[in-house]
């Protein structure tokens, strides 16, 4: 199911099945890729989410109506998906004060720590989304066992890089922000970056954590996979 | 090479050019100016491409030196700008001259001047935009946000002839509602409460900024719908556990998890970002193709008053 509806007067969205799943996102993400392709001169910008797509168009150029039709006369599910996830292995520093919340998290979970890195590190995350603030990479699924509602009390300040987890997801806060999620480590790779990419993540990219100790946390880098 | 110096910085103020929206999927707010029609309006006064930077100086002017002349243009709202202490108007070309000082007073209208020079500014780009990025702005856009002793260097500095905007096509829609388009939640507030936002008069709260403005009203703008984080653009108006509504402004954040009761006409938000805390503010609602053919109708006029020399 596929819906299309304005957001304001130059931004639309289309809404897929309402659920945090792979498959849809990969939906979302084929979407993104065709409009991209074929309505570049219309549009000012396209913006995957969960379950939603957004797509900002130059209302010079088309109205609402028209883009709609033009959208949904698309065959989308003919196009071919081209496109490959990358897969970024992703260093993770999960010591000391690096991970403020980890010991407390296992308890919780009736976890040691080291099972706690065990199944963080063992899974392959898929990139769902960017956002809500520049560059905070929103990566899901995790295991039950590390599933787990936010903290009670939102930290005012958490410090770039931390690794957190929270409900399905675990995630990356890229700059010091206001956060609700449990801190398990830190990675030392930069978040955002003055480059043309922003960010080091795109959504679609496969993720992998790989632990490494506080004397590595000055050199380790993202290996990025052929 | 034409350089200020600061000598006070104001109270908020920021370089703005046409901002980033590309970069969306990443993340990253759109910025650009709060009033987008005063800052291009300013850049043709002085001859600049309309989407040249301008410095955005909010409620309490900063303080500058020019070490060379200059033309500039003042636009948007005014807050008493003052050549070597003598009162200047906004809305036209001005010539500069060497060590000539530009200061500002008090708020009489609206909240935001946009202040243009013409000639090349030298400054800081992050991902095509000279826009002050909103975090991280001292590794991201040095110098964007502007501080006490800050120089700002602009190369090519000219004079064309002076130019002054013509208003006589302009509505006036001064204490006019804001324009709002249905968001894509509206259908799961109460009707009541739909009908209670655009019946209420709001207050811009204390708590706003250029990622969002706070409103406070007796209504509560809440719903007990629960949505999947989703995209936001400037001017969408949720509704938020508290009841209090945020409308999402120049640096608004790209998603969220708030049910997005409407969003504001594109042809309002300037009109919005000229609004201070304490302000008033009512909405009307519209259709998208009204707001889309009200927005057309407006590039035309923008159009007819930069051809009009």
């Amino acid at each position: 199911m596929r819906e299309i509806y304005p957001l304001g007067d130059s931004a639309l969205i289309i809404s897929f099945n309402q659920e945090i799943a792979e498959e849809i996102n990969k939906e979302v993400m084929h979407w993104a890729d065709v409009i991209s392709q074929e309505f570049g001169h219309l549009i000012r910008f396209v913006s995957p989410a969960y379950c939603s797509l957004t797509v900002g168009y130059k209302v010079d150029a088309i109205n609402f109506e028209a883009i709609k039709e033009q959208l949904c006369s698309l065959n989308i599910d003919q196009i071919s998906k081209t496109k490959k996830s990358r897969i970024l292995r992703v260093p993770v520093c999960y010591e000391g004060e690096f991970a403020p919340d980890l010991e407390e998290f296992a308890r919780m979970k009736g976890k040691t720590p080291r099972e706690i890195i065990q199944l963080h590190t063992s899974k392959a995350y898929r990139v769902y989304m960017l956002g809500f603030v520049p560059g905070f990479v929103y990566l899901g699924k995790v295991d039950t066992e590390l599933y787990a509602e936010r903290k009670d009390i939102p930290l005012t300040r958490v410090p770039s890089g931390s690794v957190g987890l929270a409900g399905w997801q675990t995630g990356i806060y890229p700059s010091a922000t206001p956060g609700g999620w449990h801190l398990i480590g830190r990675t030392p790779v930069p978040m955002l970056l003055r480059e043309s990419h922003p960010s080091p993540f795109r959504p679609g990219d496969c993720v992998f954590f790989y632990p490494i100790d506080s004397s590595e946390f000055n050199h380790a880098s993202i290996h990025y996979d052929a | 090479m034409l350089e200020l110096s600061f000598t006070k910085p104001g109270l908020y103020t920021t370089v703005q050019d046409d901002g980033r929206a590309e970069f969306h999927s990443y993340g990253i707010p759109p910025g650009g100016p709060m009033d987008r029609a005063s800052a291009r309006r300013a850049n043709w006064l002085v001859g600049n491409a309309l989407t040249n930077p301008t410095l955005e100086i909010t409620v309490m002017g900063p303080e500058m030196t020019f070490d060379g002349p200059a033309q500039i243009a003042l636009t948007g709202g005014d807050i008493s700008a003052k050549v070597n202490g003598v009162s200047v108007s906004l809305n036209e070309s001005m010539q500069i001259k060497t060590n000539d000082r530009l200061s500002f007073g008090r708020l009489q209208s609206g909240a935001r001047c946009y202040l243009a020079i013409g000639g090349a500014w030298q400054v800081e780009r992050w991902l095509g935009s000279a826009s002050a990025a909103s975090i991280e702005v001292d590794l991201l856009t040095p110098g964007a946000i502007v501080r006490k002793g800050d120089r700002l260097r602009i190369e090519g500095s000219h004079i064309i002839d002076a130019r002054a905007l013509d208003w006589s096509k302009q509505a006036n829609l001064e204490n006019a509602p804001i324009r709002v388009v249905p968001g894509p939640e509206m259908n799961k507030f109460y009707k009541s409460i739909v009908a209670d936002f655009f019946a209420s008069d709001h207050h811009i709260s204390n708590r706003s900024n250029r990622m969002g403005y706070r409103l406070e009203s007796d209504i509560k703008l809440k719903t007990d719908f629960e949505m999947i984080s989703s995209g936001t653009v400037p001017g969408v108006i949720q509704g938020t556990n508290s009841g209090q509504p945020i409308i999402l402004m120049a640096d608004a954040q790209t998603a969220g998890g708030y049910p997005r009761f409407g969003c504001v006409a594109s042809i309002d938000l300037d009109r919005l970002g000229q609004m201070k805390p304490g302000d008033m503010v009512r909405f009307d609602m519209i259709s998208v193709a009204e707001s889309q053919k009200l927005w057309r109708e407006r590039q035309a006029l923008e159009a007819l008053m930069f051809k009009s020399v």
